[in-house]
């Protein structure tokens, strides 16, 4: 029985390994043809389904199916028996292709994991429907259209999802129906196939639908770092992974993890995620080639991190703070037009470890580093000490806003400090999140009052404010723009004049689980595949889903 | 002893075989009788497990039927089934690697090439050829389906001589499907007649010879156990079983050879009784 199936599989296969044999010798004589890989890629899927639906096709053919049921061989034993040279068939043009896509991989459609996945789900899906289709066409079509549909429906659920991760939940789940139909087949007799179908069909297309359905309810999108640019270019960093989509719905993605540190015209700055985790580059991305433009190597080991107040600047040089090894190194960068500088660290920070470069102070400069407890001043030479300990900081060109437990002191570095401002009391500092920007003026909840801090004038103004203001930034007008959220209201309102104007109100579609996230260029609001998008620049209420 | 008891087995709505018991001994030979669709292909297959049925399951020698006890069991279709497009020499090793004990013996006046495509052969030969792959398993039990008329009298009688040898030397029990008794009378011991699934006649090949009668006469008498009646207009045919002598007939009684029997129960059947 086996060396039929095997004969059969090797002529079902000796067609396919020559054509692949003449690819090799073609590809390896002449130009790469954009259109061979593709054209490949799907031959395979082809021929991947073709080898599991002809899997009674002999049988069909010849009118051997009373005989081979005749025979003293239990139905699985004869299911095995029959599919274990077509996998291998399967698995060794898999090989082969694998060779071949290694050499010339520049034009596939798609990775060689991914395809492989697909490739496998193509034929398990087949297998499955081996007994109930008669026309290899109309099997062709259903399993391809099957498994590329949940591998896309995978990845609009998670678009965070890995290429491996994907891959084997699409084969892991469409196994399910190879699965079903060998316990069927269990008690698949010489009845017409219609009475095989009657008890089969229904069943496989409840389990395709509770797969989907599964697929659905426990597939979540892992949250990642997202960044919406000024173009409305929305940036999905899920650290294996970055996803680039425009309002026009183009998608571009590259396999590492792209966090943007600073957008200056039409290119963002970007913390580029090495493969296995093993820090990170600086790269220029293009956004309107979507190609990186330059890239520079940082140390081994060193990484940024992930959020873009984490910044300073010296005389407009922007400086980022970079984690070593086991965190207990660190350095900081300067970008200089094209020329990096690092400055390593000199201080010993103890037990603790530094998670914020609080801006600098000029005349001299100086880095402010923030432990979480503890205030470092460190000199342009890479030492420094601590200075007092803190609850918070801030940093305005010259002025430093310390928060106390119980106190907080606005200094002024001329060049020592001298404080000009003092908050007796509870003052929480509101966290500008993703702002990009480093302000001048800062929101604080002062004894559960919400009051603007202004670094620069060195004054406090109360803020008639309902609910705790989600975010804060300056505007292209240099108008503190403060964004609330309340359930699905978005209300977006702008300091001027000493007052609150309410710029817009919005109200997201998104139920259930969301988040929302603020950026300079607007409001994105990320449910379970699916997300809406508020620009405040151009108008307000024009763009989105605002009302 | 193959035993099928309260077997039913349907297709669709429709009851192929219902509630059928029926016993078939090594070294005893039974011929399975009946119209088109009175369940005689159905109850072979369900036989040798090619239909799966819920339900009491079939014994083979006191073991449940299943892959390894249908060893035992040698099935010839009435489609011949088997792969066309082998070779003569690959399908004796295909069936040989399926068994452990297979001697491919062929009858002596039989040899096919073994080069030559299954495909190729004639009905006959293709009916003959898998009956010698059938035996070559050395089977206790030979479930023959309706193919016996594929046979030219020449192959018909190798056909009948392989198996009679066969029940006689290695007690081979055989049940075989058949429209007509013609040829094969001399191997049978046992009559078996379905109808609509159910058995209708389960007897003797020489109890039912003679007790099987043919009346020709105007009327019979009322409590004479006639089986079924043939109207030719100027008289009638009377079926009568079980018969005996004793039983006033008032018209000629023939009886019957076994082939008459067959066809007239089946004919019956068609004559609307």
């Amino acid at each position: 029985m086996v060396v039929i199936e095997i004969k059969k599989s090797l002529r079902d296969s000796a067609i396919l390994v020559f054509i692949l044999l003449v690819i090799v010798a073609g590809m390896a004589v002449s130009e790469k043809d954009p259109y061979l890989m593709p054209s490949l890629e799907l031959f395979l899927a082809l021929y991947a389904s073709f080898a599991g639906w002809s899997l009674f096709e002999r049988e069909r053919q010849d009118g051997a199916m009373e005989y081979l049921l005749a025979l003293p061989i239990s139905r699985l034993r004869l299911l095995a028996l029959k599919l274990a040279p077509r996998l291998i068939a399967v698995a060794l043009i898999l090989f082969g292709y694998g060779f071949i896509h290694r050499q010339y991989s520049v034009h596939a459609l798609l990775p060689y994991f991914t395809f492989a996945c697909l490739y496998v789900g193509v034929f398990l899906l087949s297998v499955s429907l081996s007994l109930s289709m008669k026309s290899f066409i109309g099997t062709f079509f259903i399993t391809l259209f099957l498994t590329v549909g949940l591998y896309s429906f995978l990845t609009w659920l998670d678009p965070s999802i890995s290429n491996e991760r994907l891959g084997l939940q699409t084969v892991l789940s469409l196994a399910t129906a190879t699965v079903l139909f060998a316990l069927r087949f269990r008690r698949f007799d010489i009845r017409p196939l219609s009475h095989f179908n009657r008890r089969y069909v229904p069943v496989l297309v409840l389990l395709l639908a509770v797969v989907f359905t599964l697929t659905y309810i426990t597939t979540r999108s892992r949250w990642g770092h997202f960044y919406l640019t000024e173009e409305g270019y929305l940036l999905s960093d899920y650290g294996h992974k970055t996803v680039i989509e425009t309002m026009e719905g183009g998608r571009t993605v590259f396999d590492q993890g792209m966090a943007p540190l600073l957008q200056a015209d039409k290119t963002l700055l970007v913390a580029l995620g090495r493969s296995g985790g093993e820090g990170d580059d600086l790269a220029k991305l293009n956004l309107e080639t979507m190609e990186i433009e330059k890239r520079w190597d940082l140390p081994a080991g060193y990484w940024f991190h992930r959020f873009l107040e984490n910044r300073a600047s010296v005389d407009g040089r922007p400086c980022f703070l970079l984690t070593g090894p086991h965190h207990r190194r660190y350095q900081i960068l300067e970008l200089n037009g094209e020329t990096l500088r690092f400055i390593p660290v000199q201080i010993d920070f103890g037990d603790e470890m530094v998670h914020q470069i609080s801006g600098t102070i000029e005349n001299p400069v100086r880095f402010v580093l923030f432990t979480g407890t503890r205030l470092f001043l460190m000199e342009e030479n890479g030492h420094g000490e601590m200075w007092m300990e803190a609850r918070g900081v801030t940093s305005w060109k010259n002025r430093l806003l310390v928060f106390g437990s119980s106190r907080t002191v606005l200094f002024e570095f001329s060049p020592e400090p001298k404080p000009v401002l003092q908050i007796e009391g509870k003052v929480r500092k509101i966290w500008k999140k993703w702002s990009g920007d480093i302000d001048d003026r800062v929101l604080v909840l002062h004894n559960d009052v919400y009051e603007l801090l202004d670094l620069e004038k060195g004054s406090l103004q109360k803020i008639t404010a309902q609910d705790r203001p989600y975010h804060y930034a300056t505007n292209r007008e240099g108008n503190l723009r403060i964004v609330w959220l309340k359930r699905d209201e978005i209300t977006v309102s702008e300091w001027v004049q000493d007052r609150l104007r309410v710029e817009a109100t919005w109200y997201t579609r998104i139920e259930g689980l969301k988040l929302t996230r603020v950026f300079p260029a607007g409001v994105v609001v990320y449910g379970r595949a699916k997300r809406e998008v508020f620009r405040f620049d151009p108008p307000p209420a024009g763009l989105g889903d605002g009302k | 002893m193959i035993e099928v008891s309260d077997l039913t087995v349907r297709y669709g709505r429709k009851r192929a075989v219902d509630a059928l018991s029926i016993t078939v001994r090594q070294g005893e030979s039974v011929l399975l009788a009946g119209a088109n669709g009175s369940g005689k292909t159905t109850l072979l297959r369900s036989m040798c497990g090619l239909l799966i049925h819920r339900g009491k399951p079939v014994r083979v020698d006191g073991r449940t039927l299943n892959h390894r006890s249908r060893r035992r069991i040698a099935y010839i279709p009435a489609s011949i089934s088997f792969y066309d497009s082998l070779r003569v020499g690959e399908a004796i090793r295909l069936h040989a690697s399926c068994f452990q004990d297979f001697t491919y013996r062929p009858p002596a006046e039989f040899e096919i090439e073994r080069h030559r495509r299954v495909g190729t052969l004639s009905k006959g030969e293709k009916t003959l050829f898998i009956l010698s792959l059938a035996l070559a398993t050395h089977p206790n039990y030979l479930l023959i389906d309706d193919v016996i008329h594929f046979l030219d009298p020449h192959l018909r009688e190798l056909f009948l001589k392989t198996i009679l040898g066969l029940i006689e030397e290695q007690q081979l029990g055989l049940l075989m499907a058949a429209q007509s008794a013609f040829d094969i009378e001399g191997i049978l011991d046992r009559v078996v007649v379905l109808d609509k699934g159910k058995i209708v006649l389960d007897e003797a090949v020489e109890r039912l010879k003679g007790s099987f009668v043919r009346v020709y006469s105007d009327r019979l008498a009322a409590n004479l156990p006639v089986v079924f009646t043939r109207d030719w207009g100027d008289f009638k045919e009377f079926f009568l079983y079980p018969y005996s002598d004793r039983m006033e007939t008032g018209g000629r009684v023939d009886f019957l050879t076994l082939s008459e029997i067959v066809h007239a129960t089946i004919g019956g059947k068609y004559g609307g009784h």
